[in-house]
């Protein structure tokens, strides 16, 4: 059974990870899907910081963006890490998705068209289509979320663990849903 | 999980920028989010992002900081044509945070000294006023009556030569002595504003503090290291 099923458009940037194929019964684990959801960030965190995408090394970023002001301002490196404000990676969130699946992605109308743009090589876009580069930033390999249930599974967490995740898990719910 | 909403932001009051009763007192994460949320408002504002770019400023204006940016240190992102808050860029490295620990509060503030930009002098205005009257004043020929005269004429006649003398009249005025917290007050009367949390910084801001509480799970605890 396929561990992902990615969608790719203007509206939406994700992907829905079958938990229940990594984990078996503990994807119904808030705790767990947490703890997941932030170690495939952290993922995708540390290898844009090394200026990689899904399938490699992303492509350098040009001369004219390399001295615009934005650029400048936001002191940016030639690191091709995908983030000048940040607002696209602080938009990933968790979505809507089946208990046993964990949807990730970008759903924010504007954030969305732009993780798309940069994946597409701005696929549809009236003058930058076919001049920028395609980066595909945005994604795991099957490999990384197996890595990454493999640590989790044989965890096992005692009484004070759950206590502690617990309280944790409620202070995130409430801030996550106002 | 609800896309991320903040609620309960207090706005800022005087000069200062609370935000966010949190419970997660760690001193070093709390320092990291002040310092993040004086940066981004410093950039943003800089760079015209979002809620933090300017209105168009006015003929007159832009030709009053044209002058006065020749007689002063501009920032290097200051553009007289458009208004991003730095000409010095004083004002907006004055943005600072401080934490208290104990209550969980992070504070954003202007810190109030600044240097007082200059303003043109005599001497410099008097140049200008003859070059935009092109009449070389060394010359035997300088009478004031020529002066009088063209200036009367230019005046009633050229549009662009009244914006300029205007321009030189006000960028020789000396500049009062004022804190950086007046100034911000002056500007927010003038419908200028970059004090406060644009919605992306607040989304920004609320995705990395639930993600420091995703890390504070123990099962993530036990994990990270292997992963890493």
């Amino acid at each position: 059974m396929a561990i992902q099923k990615k969608t790719l458009k203007e509206s939406e940037v994700s992907t829905e990870i079958n938990l229940k194929e990594l984990l078996g019964d503990l994807s119904n684990n808030e705790s767990v899907r947490d703890v997941f959801f932030q170690a495939a960030l952290d993922k995708m965190q540390k290898r844009l910081d090394s200026g990689r995408g899904v399938d490699g090394k992303l492509t350098a970023y040009s001369k004219t963006y390399k001295d615009s002001a934005s650029f400048k301002i936001f002191g940016k490196s030639s690191t091709v890490n995908m983030q000048l404000t940040g607002d696209m990676l602080a938009a990933i969130n968790e979505m809507d998705s089946a208990p046993s699946k964990l949807k990730i992605g970008i759903d924010d109308t504007l954030e969305a068209a732009k993780a798309y743009g940069h994946m597409t090589g701005m696929k549809g876009h009236p003058t930058l289509e076919g001049i920028t580069p395609k980066r595909e930033w945005f994604g795991w390999t099957d490999k990384e979320l197996q890595a990454i249930a493999k640590e989790i599974k044989p965890q096992v967490r005692s009484r004070s663990d759950e206590i502690s995740d617990a309280a944790a898990l409620k202070i995130l719910d409430r801030l996550l849903s106002g | 999980m609800a896309k991320v909403t903040i609620k309960g932001i207090p706005q800022a009051r005087d000069n200062a920028l609370k935000f966010l009763k949190n419970t997660v007192k760690d001193k070093k994460f709390l320092d990291e989010m002040g310092q993040l949320t004086a940066d981004q408002i410093r950039r943003r504002t800089k760079d015209r992002r979002e809620e933090y770019k300017q209105k168009d400023l006015k003929d007159l204006t832009v030709e009053v900081r044209s002058v006065l940016a020749e007689v002063n240190d501009t920032n290097e992102f200051f553009r007289k044509g458009k208004s991003n808050l730095t000409f010095t860029g004083q004002l907006l490295d004055s943005i600072m945070h401080k934490v208290d620990v104990a209550t969980g509060f992070i504070s954003i503030f202007l810190k109030d000294k600044r240097i007082t930009n200059n303003a043109l002098s005599r001497t410099e205005a008097r140049e200008r006023y003859y070059q935009y009257l092109d009449i070389d004043h060394n010359s035997g020929n300088a009478l004031k009556s020529t002066f009088d005269i063209k200036t009367r004429q230019e005046i009633r006649t050229n549009k662009d030569f009244r914006l300029k003398i205007k321009a030189l009249f006000i960028a020789s005025y000396k500049q009062p002595e004022k804190g950086n917290n007046e100034i911000k007050n002056d500007l927010e009367a003038k419908g200028f504003r970059f004090f406060f949390i644009s919605t992306k910084l607040n989304t920004l801001l609320t995705s990395k503090i639930a993600e420091q509480l995703r890390r504070k799970l123990s099962l993530y605890k036990k994990i990270v290291r292997k992963l890493s």
